[in-house]
């Protein structure tokens, strides 16, 4: 493909433009569009997608995306784009495995496989997370899909809008409302424990949630990000994100939205204290009432504007928002999958326990690598010729060893990783090629701030109402016509697209009242 | 003898007897029944070497509620309280660092290792201060249920969103943040110096299986800051005679108004007819009867002991065995022929307050660390207490009593906690060989030493899996759900049976709000009231 810089772009008046071209800015300019302001989208790279891009490891083998986040995609706030107008299918969620007592893998999502590989008592555990997570999805899913409530200056509808999902919650029942409230707040290891149990098969449906936490499943609010997990996997877009990427940048097409690709943004003009519009990396101004920022935070608040002309409330907010990326990438190219028989993507979790989770993260804090990490693979044959596979391990705990990252300890990284999977697949296979991507590389890379695969840790004093801060929870910030609707956005972290739809709905409602 | 009574409190701890004492100044007949030979439960002073009396268990008295002083006149039933005049941070490379009561001279001892700092230290303070004004009342009046559809708790919660929204964004935000943030992120968000940020952030874990990085555990901080004077230092202190005097002031109040306590009472079993508490039995067979029994034991000993599985609905049962209480710490006192000398700083004054071992962030993480792989922790963070220093009533002339709260020492280790008598020696002896580190000639000063781990705590004072909270105060164990969703009113699922202990809201240490409240609300009283009169100041 061409890199020169792409414009399919009318103008330069615009009432909306959307910085950073990955799925939180894609579906934030879709949304834009499709409700009526005319929309530029303005990039850095020259092609759109950011992190969910395709990436070549080898000729013939190509990683779908950075990672593979999309099944926990805020599906229901993407649904008004028509995705499916734009190419778009959703298969079901990749099939995930855990490893059994007997040492080989096994569903942990289908209950006949469950009750012969981890016992008919896990069985019965996952019926009843299942019968629970129905019924208790709609009313928190209501609140998930929504901007967090407006606390600071309730008008009369913003109240009503409250009492509306309080009530929907209140209506749960007793029971189910007070097993809500205990399940968020909790950790991971309790609720294993409770509803999983403390071995492969509670680390199976525990580790994937915790990826963006540099804590492991002790830690006080992780159960709320498995309940997550739990409540909005079910479906992910065949092709995953590179596909969902796409999609949205039909959509935007679709609804009339232009974009300007290969030229970042290097300021936000503002006039009077409000936004006037962006200036270019090539010094072209674009005027504009409004912009969302879609990448990291620190970067978004410290690199467009001056540091006079941030609020102190932005400026804390730069300075506090926590991106400890304790997760390293490694991904591998196979001639033959260590799958024999796979056909589709599925997701594999490598850890026997919650405890090796649990000591893996604790390895960042002491500064060692894990010796034992708990790794989240993901095994891909659609990237690869016929029999092969595109791996991506994600390995939980391989931050930033003392002394910094260097070639022995990268290598040292690559054969854990490999060992794990020969181990845990039975098959020993040399990759065609080969990637590790520390979070020193993911930061260089992909601009990712500290590293962080979610925009920003998920612990609980960073979700909902605190992403990334009260007062800007709801997408607009002290600067008017500034808004943030990235992954440091509700809901953020892998709930992907999700903050782009509501801050742009945000903007819109703005300037409609204007 | 009486087998007769209005209110019969199972267990004579700090909140038993608050229960009872109030109860009894509403007229009513009451008996408290103790089964030690010492009232007090964990708030309890006993003269365990002849000569040198210590506060067992709980050391220090943190949030005891200024409104329970006055409605039961403690002063005048001998309490009194002596507050901690500084808190001492020895550090292995030869430095230190005191913080006093005395604003100035903390900033100078800050400042030694961050000017900046030194410079924002107080205006932490204030901050805290601040937010410790609106949290006051949650711990003072019963905790509004959401799960309740009646208009009361509808205004109840209401009353505690409006409450939380009088402030500006950011002041929610903080209040929002301290409810779920981890300790050292909060304190990493406003200072640099390690000296600082370790011996501050441990009390977000006191009592509790988290480290001092988990989500949750920078509320904690609040507590230093919540004393009764805005900007004071800390709100706590040591009770002249030890903390069972606390106790024992309480007792004396209730005896005064009427109340009947018997030590080496114990108890075998509440009874229970029809669904109804009716009395309890006691282990010598004496059967007793009242019309309400209270107990100020943990949820689980009352519940699964003193009143059995098969009376007790099984959603409530099952809840009950969730209810956490993974005991994490020890204790261990120490007779002292003579006061320890700090290498690093060596005099007394500096003494007079708490000290603590707690080096680093990194020392605190793999003390943790230890207590997730079932062990206790090689070098754990201590916190240590010279009462004899500020009381000469503990100690012989010249001698001193060293009270070191010790974490962790976790309760299930990886051989069980039945493995713990076994290993008690090697505990006591992990805290000497640390504080030896710091103090020069230390083992040869001590005289006797008594070691608690969590295994005795519980064998001894009756704290299931050791817990000193009655089950641990986290998130989903605090306000409508302590103990259980739906009982975090005192009331039980058993008519007539009531919850008076750290079990129950507003939680653990030496508040007695549990235990009155929970009197307050057998009295059928809007128990809110009298917290606006007393506690709302």
């Amino acid at each position: 493909m061409s890199a020169e810089p792409t414009c399919e772009a009318a103008g330069a008046h615009w009432d909306l433009i959307v910085l950073g071209s990955d799925l939180e800015g894609l579906a934030a300019a879709a949304e834009g569009a499709r409700l009526g302001l005319r929309t530029l989208l303005v990039g850095g790279d020259v092609l759109p997608g950011g992190t969910a891009r395709e990436h070549t490891l080898a000729p013939g083998y190509v990683a779908a995306g950075l990672v593979d986040d999309t099944e926990t995609t805020a599906r229901a706030l993407l649904e008004p784009l028509g995705l499916e107008q734009s190419g778009l299918a959703w298969g079901p969620t990749p099939p995930r495995y855990g490893v059994s007592g007997a040492g080989t893998l096994a569903r942990v999502d289908e209950d006949a496989e469950v009750a012969r590989a981890f016992g008919a008592d896990n069985a019965a555990r996952l019926g009843r997370w299942r019968r629970w997570l129905h019924r208790v999805g709609p009313a928190v899913l209501a609140l998930w899909n929504a901007a967090p409530p407006e606390l600071v200056e309730p008008g009369a509808d913003e109240a009503l809008r409250m009492a509306q999902r309080a009530f929907a919650l209140r209506r749960l029942g007793k029971r189910d409302l007070y097993e809500l409230l205990h399940t968020a707040p909790q950790p991971a290891w309790d609720l294993a424990e409770e509803r999983f149990d403390l071995g492969a098969f509670g680390a199976a449906w525990t580790a994937p949630a915790l990826l963006g936490l540099p804590h492991g499943p002790r830690a006080p609010g992780s159960a709320a990000l498995v309940l997550l997990d739990g409540l909005l996997r079910g479906a992910r877009p065949i092709g995953g994100p590179p596909a969902l990427a796409r999609a949205l940048f039909g959509a935007l097409r679709r609804f009339g939205g232009g974009h300007r690709l290969g030229l970042a943004a290097t300021r936000v003009l503002l006039a009077g204290g409000r936004v006037r519009g962006v200036a270019l990396s090539d010094g072209t101004e674009l005027s504009a009432r409004r912009v969302i920022a879609t990448e990291g935070i620190a970067r978004s608040l410290r690199q467009l504007f001056e540091p006079a002309e941030l609020p102190a409330l932005l400026h804390d907010l730069a300075e506090d928002w926590r991106t400890r990326g304790t997760v390293s990438v490694a991904r591998y190219a196979f001639e033959r999958s260590p799958f024999t028989d796979l056909r589709e993507p599925v997701r594999v979790v490598s850890a026997p326990d919650l405890r090796t989770l649990e000591v893996s993260v604790d390895a960042h804090w002491n500064g060692e690598l894990p010796a034992a990490p708990a790794i989240v693979f993901d095994l891909d044959p659609t990237g690869a010729p016929g029999g092969g596979a595109i791996v991506t391990a994600q390995v939980h705990g391989a931050r930033r060893p003392a002394g910094g990252w260097n070639d022995a300890r990268r290598a040292q990284l690559d054969r854990l990783v490999r060992a794990t999977l020969a181990d845990t697949s039975g098959r020993s296979e040399e990759p065609v090629a080969a990637e590790i991507l520390t979070p020193d590389e993911l930061e260089a890379r992909y601009g990712l701030d500290g590293g962080h695969l979610g925009g920003g840790e998920t612990s609980l004093d960073r979700l909902w109402l605190r992403r990334p801060h009260l007062a800007v929870c709801r997408y607009a910030t002290p600067i008017p016509g500034f808004y943030l609707g990235g992954r440091a956005a509700h809901p953020g972290g892998p709930f992907r697209g999700g903050a782009g739809v509501l801050a742009a709905r945000r903007a819109v409602r703005d300037a409609r009242g204007e | 003898m009486k087998t007769k009574y209005d209110a019969i409190v199972v267990g004579g701890g700090h909140n038993g007897l608050a229960c009872a004492a109030y109860l009894a100044k509403a007229g009513k007949d009451v008996l408290v029944l103790e089964r030690r030979h010492v009232l007090g439960g964990a708030a309890v002073s006993e003269e365990v070497f002849p000569g040198f009396t210590f506060s067992v268990c709980s050391y220090v008295v943190s949030l005891l509620r200024p409104w329970i002083i006055r409605d039961l006149e403690l002063p005048r039933f001998g309490l009194e309280l002596i507050p901690l005049e500084s808190s001492f941070l020895p550090l292995p490379d030869g430095r230190s660092l005191c913080r006093w009561a005395n604003a100035g001279d903390t900033r100078r001892e800050i400042a030694a290792f961050s000017a900046k700092d030194a410079e924002i230290f107080p205006e932490f303070g204030r901050a805290m201060s601040k937010i410790g004004q609106f949290v006051k009342p949650v711990i003072d009046s019963p905790a509004p249920d959401p799960g309740s559809f009646s208009p009361s708790e509808l205004a109840g919660l209401l009353r505690l969103g409006t409450r939380f929204r009088d402030a500006s964004a950011d002041a929610m935000d903080f209040r929002l943040k301290l409810l779920t943030m981890s300790a050292v992120d909060l304190l990493d968000e406003w200072f640099e110096s390690e000296a600082l940020k370790a011996p501050m952030s441990v009390s977000g874990i006191i009592g509790t299986f988290l480290g001092v990085r988990s989500p949750g555990t920078a509320y904690v901080l609040l507590h230093h800051y919540m004393g009764e004077i805005d900007g004071a230092f800390r709100s706590w202190g040591f009770a002249r005679g030890g903390t069972g005097s606390v106790s024992n002031s309480i007792a004396a109040a209730a005896r005064h108004f009427g109340a009947e306590i018997r030590t080496e009472a114990p108890v075998a079993r509440i009874v229970v007819e029809g669904g109804t508490a009716k009395g309890v039995v006691l282990q010598d067979g004496t059967e007793l009867r009242a019309t309400d029994v209270v107990s100020g034991c943990d949820p689980h000993r009352t519940f699964l002991g003193f009143v059995g599985e098969e009376l007790l609905p099984d959603d409530f049962t099952a809840q009950l065995r969730r209810f956490r209480y993974r005991g994490s710490s020890g204790k261990v006192n120490l007779a002292l022929d003579r006061l320890p000398e700090f290498a690093c700083r060596p005099g007394a004054d500096h003494l007079r307050g708490d000290i603590a071992i707690a080096p680093s962030i990194g020392y605190l993480d793999r003390a943790y660390q230890d207590a997730k792989a079932g062990r206790f922790s090689e070098r754990p963070y201590i916190n240590v207490v010279i009462p004899s220093l500020v009381d000469p009533t503990v100690a012989p002339p010249g001698k001193h009593v060293m009270s070191c709260f010790v974490q962790y020492a976790p309760y299930e280790l990886a051989d069980g906690p039945a493995a713990w008598p076994a290993q008690r020696n090697a505990f006591g002896d992990a805290v000497v060989d640390t504080l030896a580190e710091y103090i020069p000639g230390f083992r040869e000063s001590i005289l006797h030493r008594q070691v608690l781990t969590p295994w005795d705590l519980e064998q001894e004072f009756g704290l299931t899996e050791g817990n000193i909270f009655h089950g641990e105060l986290t998130l989903e164990q605090l306000a409508f759900q302590r103990p259980v969703a739906g009982f975090a009113r005192y009331s039980t699922p058993v008519r007539h049976l009531w919850l008076a202990g750290s079990g129950a809201h507003p939680g653990g240490g030496i508040m007695g709000a549990p235990g009155a409240l929970c009197a307050k609300t057998m009295l059928g009283k809007r128990a809110s009231a009298a917290i606006t009169a007393g506690g709302g100041r």
